[in-house]
């Protein structure tokens, strides 16, 4: 029940990120602030209507749930489809799956980060609105504006070039990929690399810069110490495939497990004023055993990157800390740009291995196995398709636990931490409302995924007295 | 002359899907008089598309149109323009395109906007008739620009 002394300021929407979302904040009657809630407010329910579709179509319908990182859904799912099947890929199909994904992780973590994080780092969260957007980026860092549409681009053809669409791409198949790459467009694609490779790791340098110039905001904007979450494969940081790590605070490994048992490991709570998901680490319980994914969670989660030039720069990341763990939330913008020359430098491990162009694409089954999970990192965080299916192969039962659930309590605590530190009565100023837009863009959430929901995303702000009564309501459509 | 040619809607609304019918129809007739054309079928504009329209000499961005009351179809010639139609990059149009363009200093073709009346955006793969009957006429007209636009 509201408290009778209190009111509430609300964000509606929450803008650059990918989705619907909105704000809360809850006023004392002495205008500070009691609580602050990220709501995600829509709902499309993919685990129902997929119920009775004959499995192999799962990996054509799952995509849909997002146009940003489709590519994710459709390896997830085919991952998931394997197993129903009973089959391990050929080393040319898996090596096709895991290229065509550091297509998607590049062309992602670019637009997160140079369309949409960008505008706030290079002009401050309390710019003018009309500047903090990419067309401001591009009029005053035409440079940096035009290597994250180059990214994007370069992303994007590989996904492209394997799945004939940019978006909603059809590659993977149950039991493999429907095609190989020829020699040109291996060629094609190596020669896009290295000038990529350069100008990223200037860019790296000019957030560290950033990061220098604002030590004190970079160090406590919405930060909190947490455990985080990733696959490894190795002990190294894993995209593909490999076994989900937790780690904690400290930076002691608390659990490694199989994907395949997850669903030991990882609860899901749920709360009535969002339709998205509170995942948990099950023996810590909630809210005590939430974590962090995505970049920041990865690159904490791991030991090492595989490739050379990411590996020395994490170097550089743990050097900030005496620990080496990482929890400003700020670096997550760090973190992504680490892995994006991670994406580059596996994209050429793989063109240059004699598999990607090999011929042998498919393995057959007329097996049909009860249950099948698949797990891979996406842009945003750990994803996890599970289907159950009857004896002829239809879905009986639907699972899937999204990157963005995951942050899920982060994302509130950090709104929390910003919405307490800068409000103090219902007269808030942009800038602030943007700041705690922006904790929710360090995540990179992507809504439409989470919630499998339609549209693009609003965010509305509302502050409410203590009978949850709205006082002000600020809403962006 | 090197000419782009892009279509975007969305293909499951009805006759949003205009884009993906109408483009490749006047990329095909452009291509059999002797141009050099590139297709470019996408769901949205996306800032991306400067670098495909970085050497080209003329672009068509073909549309559906919500607002019937313009006419069956509208052939008009695009101008920078800095306004984005809501608030994020999922609804820019080719006037931001261009503006775009200007501030990373890249010289854009000359540029036009096609857009063809909608009827119905409701869920379906297929147009309505009159938005095909639409369609018809405006690669008609298009065709008939083209052969008298010197």
């Amino acid at each position: 029940m509201a408290n009778k002394n209190t009111r509430t300021i609300e964000v509606n929407p929450v803008t650059r990120i990918e989705g619907h979302g909105k704000i809360t904040v809850r006023l004392n009657e002495d205008g500070s602030v009691e609580n602050a809630r990220f709501h995600v407010t829509q709902f499309r329910g993919f685990e129902i209507f997929s119920k009775g579709r004959d499995f192999r179509e799962m990996p054509v319908i799952t995509p849909r749930i997002c146009g940003i990182c489709p590519v994710s859904h459709h390896l997830a799912s085919a991952k998931a489809c394997d197993e129903i099947m009973g089959v391990t890929l050929t080393p040319t199909a898996a090596k096709l799956r895991e290229l065509m994904h550091m297509g998607q992780i590049i062309q992602s973590h670019a637009l997160s980060f140079f369309h949409l994080s960008s505008p706030d780092i290079l002009f401050g969260f309390d710019s003018d609105p009309a500047i903090r957007n990419i067309a401001g980026v591009a009029q005053k860092y035409p440079e940096l504006a035009l290597l994250g549409i180059g990214m994007r681009k370069y992303g994007q053809e590989i996904i492209k070039t394997l799945g004939t669409k940019k978006i909603h791409p059809w590659h993977s198949i149950p039991g493999g990929v429907n095609r190989s790459i020829t020699e040109d467009e291996r060629t094609s694609m190596l020669e896009g690399i290295p000038n990529l490779k350069t100008k990223l790791k200037e860019t790296i340098e000019l957030v560290k810069k950033y990061l220098d110039e604002h030590e004190d905001q970079a160090k406590t904007f919405a930060t909190f110490d947490t455990s985080y979450m990733g696959l490894v494969k190795n002990g190294n940081l894993e995209l593909y495939d490999g076994e989900i790590r937790l780690k904690g605070p400290r930076g002691r490994v608390t659990d490694q497990f199989s994907s395949d048992e997850y669903y030991k490991y990882i609860g899901e709570h749920v709360e009535s004023w969002s339709y998205l998901k509170f995942p948990f680490y099950r023996n810590l319980g909630f809210p005590h055993g939430s974590y962090r994914v995505g970049p920041l969670g990865r690159v904490n989660a791991c030991n090492d990157f595989s490739t050379p030039d990411a590996s020395a720069e994490l170097k550089k990341f743990r050097s900030r800390t005496d620990d080496g763990m990482v929890h400003y939330t700020l670096y997550y913008h760090y973190a992504r740009l680490l892995e994006i020359l991670y994406a580059f430098e596996r994209t050429e491990e793989l063109l240059n291995d004699s598999d990607i162009t090999g011929s042998e694409l498919r393995v057959t089954s007329r097996d049909i196995i009860a249950e099948g999970i698949g797990v891979i990192e996406a842009p945003r965080g750990t994803l996890i398709h599970h289907y159950k299916v009857n004896e002829k192969g239809a879905i009986e039962k639907v699972n899937l636990i999204v990157a963005t659930g995951h942050n899920n309590y982060a994302m509130n605590k950090g709104v929390e931490m910003v919405a307490k530190e800068n409000i103090h009565g219902e007269d808030v100023d942009e800038g602030v409302l943007n700041s705690m837009e922006h904790v929710i863009r360090c995540y990179d959430p992507c809504l439409s995924c989470s919630t499998h929901a339609v549209g693009k995303m609003p965010l509305s702000v509302n502050i409410v007295d203590k009978e949850g009564n709205s006082i002000r309501n600020i809403e962006k459509h | 002359m090197k000419i782009i040619v892009a279509g975007y809607g969305n293909p499951f609304r009805e006759d949003d899907r205009v884009g993906h019918v109408l483009a490749p129809q006047i990329a095909h007739y452009l291509e059999s008089s002797g141009e050099e054309v590139e297709l470019w079928i996408e769901q949205q504009l996306l800032p991306e598309i400067v670098e495909d329209m970085r050497d080209k000499d003329m672009a068509f961005f073909v549309d559906s149109l919500a607002d019937a009351s313009k006419g069956d179809h509208v052939f008009e010639e695009m101008e920078p323009d800095p306004n984005i139609e809501g608030l994020n990059i999922h609804s820019m149009g080719p006037g931001w395109i261009l503006h775009l363009m200007r501030e990373l200093h890249i010289p854009a073709p000359r540029t036009f906007l096609i857009s063809v009346a909608g009827e119905s955006f409701n869920f379906s793969e297929d147009m309505t008739q009159e938005c095909k009957q639409r369609t018809e006429k405006c690669f008609e007209a298009f065709v008939k620009w083209w052969k008298n636009r010197i």
